[in-house]
């Protein structure tokens, strides 16, 4: 008899040996594994509501990086952009614009008078 | 679903945990916590999936649980050996059985329990998902997150080394 065929019974009569062993498993601990299965089952009914909660939790905080992130991907206003346009838009220094020019042309005139 | 899928496997995931531990609260709590996490994370997943995940997951959580002995047994040696014990006295040991237990088990199921339980870890599982659950090299593997050939190295080991152990003796 080679040693495979030799293995092969050993495995077999091993099998039903260990077969043996859990058909003759005592009824405390079967009442034991059957408290813990019930024990697992209430986990799941427990763990269920979790999960809709959990996901609804990852979506949002999800949301909200991608808005930070999308926010902080936009080129920021600069300070100097502001200033022009409340330089441009600022009436009073239009009017003193037009009031340089007013100077410009008496100083031409004055100096025309002089000069003539 | 689930649940007659657990009263199915629930005596044998017993039987595994308990020759690798030695210890009946042991192995009922490795298999409430594998049931537990299988329900938890797996539930939802087609039914033919069951039997492997949760063969991963109980062998998982015996290596788990045989580290984590490990450790506490190397402690309490630690400690014992500062209160100035001798080192000898506090050898980390196998729980329960040895090879006295072995010749003075009665039958034929003690002798091979206790043989089983001797073996290195590895080789109990890679000896018990192969020849019990019937798994071919590739599932064990699967099982035991290990390469398929460690799975032939350890089942050949644990074979040659059971058939030396029980020679004569008839199962």
């Amino acid at each position: 008899m080679s040693r495979d065929d030799q293995d092969q019974i050993f495995v077999a009569q091993a099998k039903t040996c260990l077969d043996k062993t859990e058909a003759a498993l005592d009824e405390i601990t079967q009442g034991k594994l059957r408290t813990a299965r019930q024990t697992a089952l209430a986990e799941q009914q427990r763990f269920g509501w979790k999960i809709p909660v959990a996901a609804f939790a990852s979506l949002f905080f999800m949301a909200l990086l991608v808005n930070s992130l999308m926010v902080s991907n936009e080129p920021p206003i600069s300070v100097d952009l502001f200033e022009d346009i409340a330089l441009l838009s600022a009436e009073e220094e239009l009017e003193m614009y037009e009031d340089m020019d007013l100077i410009l042309w008496l100083l031409e005139e004055e100096g025309s008078d002089g000069l003539g | 679903m689930i649940e007659q899928f657990l009263a199915r496997v629930e005596r044998r995931a017993y039987r595994m945990a308990f020759v690798a531990s030695g210890s009946r609260e042991d192995a009922l709590d490795i298999v409430q916590d594998a049931m537990i996490k299988l329900v938890q994370k797996y539930a939802e997943r087609d039914e033919a999936e069951w039997g492997p995940l949760f063969h991963r997951i109980m062998q998982s959580h015996i290596r788990d649980w045989y580290r984590r002995n490990k450790i506490r047994t190397g402690l309490r040696s630690l400690l014992r050996w500062g209160d100035g014990g001798d080192p000898l006295d506090n050898l980390p040991s196998t729980k329960s059985w040895g090879p006295d237990d072995q010749l003075q088990a009665d039958g034929a199921m003690e002798q091979l329990d206790a043989a089983i339980h001797a073996l290195p870890l590895r080789q109990q599982q890679a000896f018990l998902l192969r020849c019990w659950e019937g798994l071919n090299t590739a599932e064990t593997a699967a099982a035991m997150g290990c390469s398929t050939g460690s799975v032939k190295t350890h089942y050949s080991r644990a074979l040659t080394t059971l058939r030396h152990r029980l020679e004569g003796q008839q199962l």
